[in-house]
């Protein structure tokens, strides 16, 4: 009698024990990664090293893409364009278009710009997500990145830049 | 049966002391793990908000709705008329040296409307999207966003700057809070009202 109560005991000392231990792992998937304002990104599978603005304020991503050539491939409408990485690494891209991007400018006619799906890697983030590309010169960074990318996967310092480097594992 | 009572209750005291101490074990592990993912910034107790948040301007008269942007440098307050003026300072009656002042009026979206008077801090100039310059007046405000209160300089501008009336940039975000993407509205401005209040609340943050 006595011997069936303690095994019975320690079981429920048991689960006791046990119950305290799926909150950490629910915290730890929960953490999400810190970034600065500014960060290395990269292009995949093109393996470009792009320095880009984490922009809150944007909805979607855009890219400085030069020599922008709109053709059609099997009936689709497809665009050719080459991004210039940081170590002058130049890469023709070809693109279906996925649609196109009217964006609203103050003192100039509304600018329309084709939108593409692109694989990006900012620290050990790996996504596809819609770019769309500009041919402007005057950016300090070529690229932008909003909140489409970042929602759920980065929380933004604004104290800091350049925090982590692109980690996505590549087959 | 005497036996099994005792043995239960040793049992059920064992359970109780050690829990606690094996949780504590947990945290300890859980928090040098996520220091690896999340740098550990010990200066400051960073606050997470959303990219868009309602603040209160000083008094708290209004509740204006504002775009937090870390690619900014600077935050600028959108007006409705603004009116330069010289005042003459105060504290130095003798040299009768005068400073530029400026006047001008906000309005928030619930009815509310309030003039400030503020001297000129400095002059910046601004590249518009069309490549012309121009130039605006900077003048110091007090911001409350959650239950910080931030003073920082503001340019302002009766320019539209965006859908928002406020525009925070990294210079006032730095050190007090972390922006989250994913989120909008996640405070509702709640500062000690008091300036002494507020100096005690940035005295305990900055230590």
């Amino acid at each position: 009698m006595i011997k069936g109560m303690n095994r019975y005991l320690m079981l429920v000392v048991l689960t006791m024990l046990f119950v305290s231990m799926p909150g950490q792992l629910i915290a730890e998937a929960t953490t999400f990664n810190e970034t600065g304002w500014i960060e290395r990104v990269m292009i995949l599978p093109h393996k470009l090293r792009l320095h880009a603005k984490l922009d809150t304020g944007a909805d979607s991503s855009s890219l400085h893409a030069r020599g922008m050539e709109i053709f059609t491939r099997k009936g689709e409408e497809w665009v050719r364009f080459r991004i210039k990485s940081r170590s002058g690494k130049n890469e023709l891209i070809e693109k279906p278009v996925e649609r196109w991007a009217r964006v609203k400018r103050k003192n100039a006619p509304s600018d329309i710009r084709p939108v593409v799906r692109l694989t990006l890697c900012i620290g050990h983030i790996y996504m596809e997500t819609d770019v769309s590309l500009v041919d402007r010169s005057n950016f300090a960074y070529p690229m932008l990145v909003g909140r489409n990318f970042m929602a759920g996967n980065i929380i933004i310092n604004p104290a800091k830049t350049f925090t982590i480097e692109p980690q996505c594992q590549i087959q | 049966m005497k036996k099994c009572s005792v043995v239960f209750l040793f049992l059920a005291l064992l359970s109780v002391l050690t829990t606690p101490a094996l949780q504590a074990q947990e945290t300890k592990v859980e928090k040098a793990e996520s220091s690896k993912i999340v740098p550990a910034d010990s200066e400051f107790e960073r606050k997470v908000v959303g990219w868009s948040e309602k603040i209160r301007l000083e008094d708290g008269t209004l509740l204006l709705h504002a775009e937090l942007d870390p690619t900014r440098q600077n935050s600028a307050v959108r007006v409705d008329e603004i009116e330069k003026f010289k005042a003459a300072e105060k504290k130095e009656k003798s040299s009768k040296k005068k400073i530029h002042h400026v006047r001008f009026t906000l309005r928030d979206r619930y009815g509310h409307e309030k003039t400030f008077e503020r001297p000129i801090v400095r002059l910046q100039r601004i590249r518009t999207a069309s490549g012309k310059t121009r130039t605006e007046y900077v003048v110091e405000l007090g911001i409350c966003l959650g239950d910080r209160y931030v003073e920082d300089e503001f340019v302002v501008s009766k320019a539209k700057i965006s859908d928002f009336e406020v525009r925070l940039g990294r210079e006032t975000l730095e050190g007090h809070f972390v922006i989250d993407p994913a989120l909008t509205y996640t405070v509702l401005p709640s500062c000690p009202e008091t300036e002494g209040e507020r100096e005690k609340q940035s005295n305990e943050s900055n230590k």
